[in-house]
């Protein structure tokens, strides 16, 4: 993926280029909103990260330019300000997805791949499947091996979730946001829990569902 | 500072012209009053004293009787030829009606130079009488003296009055700006001076105070905060700093969220405390959220041996910030899943009234003893039998702050065994914009 990093703290954006590099991204960096602005127009990217606080353009003014000019790259934004109205303001301005500063990077490079995604995606799918498994969208009913199976409303939530995402991996924060809309940190293991019993319900298909610890869950087509 | 600059002066000024230019119109009108009264009634005489002697049987003896004696009257009897018959007046008119005759030639200082004439024919003569008017240029004159004397008089009072009045006014707001000012210096403690007269002055102070308790409020709050953070993160750092030294990576991440998590929380209590967030609120079923919030928390607490039941099937329907609820049911719910044993039975009911909704979470716990309930919400409070278990002592808090944005009244009771939460919501008062105070002009 061909990255646009917009930060202007030195070691922060050091660190994320390596790592970012390290995965095998294409990480430009801007230490401005200025010179941030001149690359996205220049360069095609793949995905744009914005740090909120630069030195001369806010970086909600940054996006918004971006979208005004047509712009229509992913955009994520990191910021040290975790409030839940600047969450709102953040996303419209015309922001895919919001980070809170510090973060683990495992949940940037889970997120960044999302929305990578989320842009080539067809979102009106009706029938999502995984090995022998079939989720009707609309009639909201899971099939395994021929058989429906009943679940709570959050756990198809959950499944919808992690299905329309297949092969990437969802961390527990991602998680907690789309199918909880919970915008803070539960003590309570309520992800862990949901897994589990989903798994339980799932009998023939529970090992599509992978755990990648530390990070998340994924789902995968069963290796035949 | 030039002094007509200041208020003070400009209002005087004002008061001093006002004062002068209203009884200036009203001294002119005075005297064009009395003039035309004085002068109709002149006439009113003369033509009197025509009636009396036309109607007089021998016209020139009635006038020599009447020559003298009647107040300032004088006579002038002409016949055919133009020959003067009696009188003591010198007039050369011959026509009817009334005149004006100056006599201004006369060099007799005691004689009138100004009359009133009527002129009437009687027969084959020509009668005039006239009457002097300078008793009425008299009068006038001293009116005029009268009024001009109650003129600067009244500019004299309006002057003081005016000065008083300004001075009166100005030393209020001179108080109003050297609290202002003690206010900026430092002296935080310092309110704007109230009368009992409950004047326009009063309730500025009023404002003005309640503003200022609000802003003292807000300070003393965000104080709190940095007194809280230095005080409950230095705890945790301290240890992360120690995993760090020993070489402990996995627990210091451990630490590390546990202090982003604490921080978190503070923030997220001052961003409620300062009362933006009611501009989200937006009409959410309360019954609804319960129940989402519910079957989220109902598998964890079930794998900890514990029942999570809720009664919430009617529409409660409150105004509110949903995000912000949600995570007010998280916080109960997780002190239910963390200080309570396996086995206990957890309650949510949402009942509704005509004019409340009550949302309850009560537990069948261990509960907090009576004595400590209403120290629960403080920040970083830990009831003495959770000492051990983990969090950051700031659920609660968040709770209360989160209640109070919404106007909910709070209810924390040991219910011995057990917990319970009660929060009632008036839905007709925490609509938003509710309190705004109107001056009117007077």
């Amino acid at each position: 993926m061909k990255i646009l990093l917009i930060e202007d703290d030195a070691e922060i954006a050091a660190d994320l280029c390596l790592n970012l590099r390290t995965e095998g991204h294409n990480v430009v960096h801007a230490t401005n909103g200025r010179d941030g602005l001149f690359l996205a127009a220049t360069g095609s990217f793949d995905i744009t990260v914005i740090d909120l606080l630069l030195p001369d353009i806010n970086g909600l003014d940054v996006l918004r330019a971006l979208r005004a000019s047509g712009d229509k790259v992913p955009a994520l934004i990191l910021t040290a300000l975790g409030s839940v109205s600047q969450r709102v303001e953040g996303l419209d301005a015309g922001a895919d997805d919001y980070l809170v500063k510090p973060f683990a990077f495992s949940e940037l490079s889970a997120r960044l791949k999302a929305l990578a995604r989320r842009s080539s995606q067809q979102s009106a799918v009706t029938f999502l499947r995984c090995g022998s498994l079939q989720l009707d969208r609309l009639r909201r009913h899971v099939i395994v091996d021929n058989r429906e199976i009943d679940l709570q409303p959050r756990e198809f939530v959950l499944l919808e979730t992690l299905l329309l995402h297949k092969t990437e991996v969802l961390t527990r924060t991602m998680l907690l946001e789309k199918v909880w809309d919970f915008h803070f940190d539960p003590r309570t293991n309520i992800v862990e829990t949901h897994i589990s019993r989903l798994r339980g319900k799932l009998g023939p298909c529970k090992d599509i569902i992978h755990t990648i610890r530390g990070v998340g869950y994924v789902i995968r087509d069963p290796v035949l | 500072l030039n002094p007509f600059q200041s208020t003070g002066a400009k209002l005087t000024l004002f008061y001093v012209v006002l004062f002068f230019v209203t009884s200036a119109v009203l001294s002119v009108v005075a005297i064009f009053l009395v003039d035309g009264a004085l002068r109709r009634q002149v006439d009113l005489r003369l033509t009197t004293e025509v009636q009396v002697l036309q109607s007089a049987p021998a016209l020139v003896e009635a006038i020599t009787s009447r020559m003298g004696n009647q107040g300032g009257i004088k006579y002038s009897l002409v016949d055919e030829a133009g020959h003067h018959v009696i009188g003591d007046l010198s007039s050369n008119t011959t026509q009817n009606g009334f005149f004006n005759l100056s006599l201004n030639e006369d060099t007799n200082a005691e004689a009138p130079d100004a009359l009133r004439g009527l002129g009437q024919t009687i027969g084959t003569d020509f009668l005039v009488v006239a009457i002097d008017t300078d008793a009425i240029e008299n009068v006038e004159d001293t009116l005029l003296g009268v009024f001009g004397v109650t003129l600067l008089c009244a500019s004299v009072l309006a002057f003081f009055g005016g000065r008083w009045l300004s001075r009166f006014f100005l030393r209020k707001l001179d108080q109003f700006a050297s609290t202002a000012e003690a206010i900026t210096k430092g002296d935080v403690t310092r309110r704007m001076p109230l009368n009992a007269a409950g004047d326009e002055f009063d309730r500025l102070s009023h404002s003005l105070n309640t503003m200022l308790d609000r802003n003292a409020a807000l300070l003393e709050s965000q104080h709190q905060i940095t007194n809280d953070v230095a005080h409950d993160l230095r705890t945790p750092i301290t240890r992360l700093r120690q995993k760090l030294e020993r070489g402990q990576h996995a627990d210091a991440l451990a630490d590390t969220d546990e202090i982003i998590a604490t921080m978190n929380a503070l923030l997220r209590i001052a961003e409620i405390e300062d009362g933006a967030r009611r501009q989200h609120f937006t009409p959410l079923d309360l019954s609804s959220l319960c129940r989402t919030l519910a079957e989220a928390y109902a598998g964890a607490l079930e794998d900890q041996g514990k029942i999570l039941q809720v009664k919430a099937d009617q529409p409660a329907m409150i105004n509110g910030d949903q995000a912000l609820l949600t995570q007010l049911l998280s916080n109960l719910l997780e002190n239910i899943s963390a200080h309570t044993p396996s086995g206990t039975l957890a309650n949510i009911t949402v009942t509704t009234s005509s004019s409340s909704v009550e949302l309850r979470i009560s537990d069948t716990g261990p509960g907090v003893a009576t004595s400590e309930t209403t120290k629960l919400s403080r920040r970083f409070y830990r009831a003495e039998k959770s000492r051990g278990a983990a969090g950051s002592g700031l659920g609660l808090s968040l709770v209360q702050a989160i209640a109070d944005l919404h106007g909910a009244k709070i209810n924390i009771q040991n219910l011995d065994p057990g917990l319970g939460v009660i929060l009632v919501f008036d839905p007709a008062k925490n609509e938003r914009g509710a309190d705004s105070q109107s001056y009117s002009t007077f």
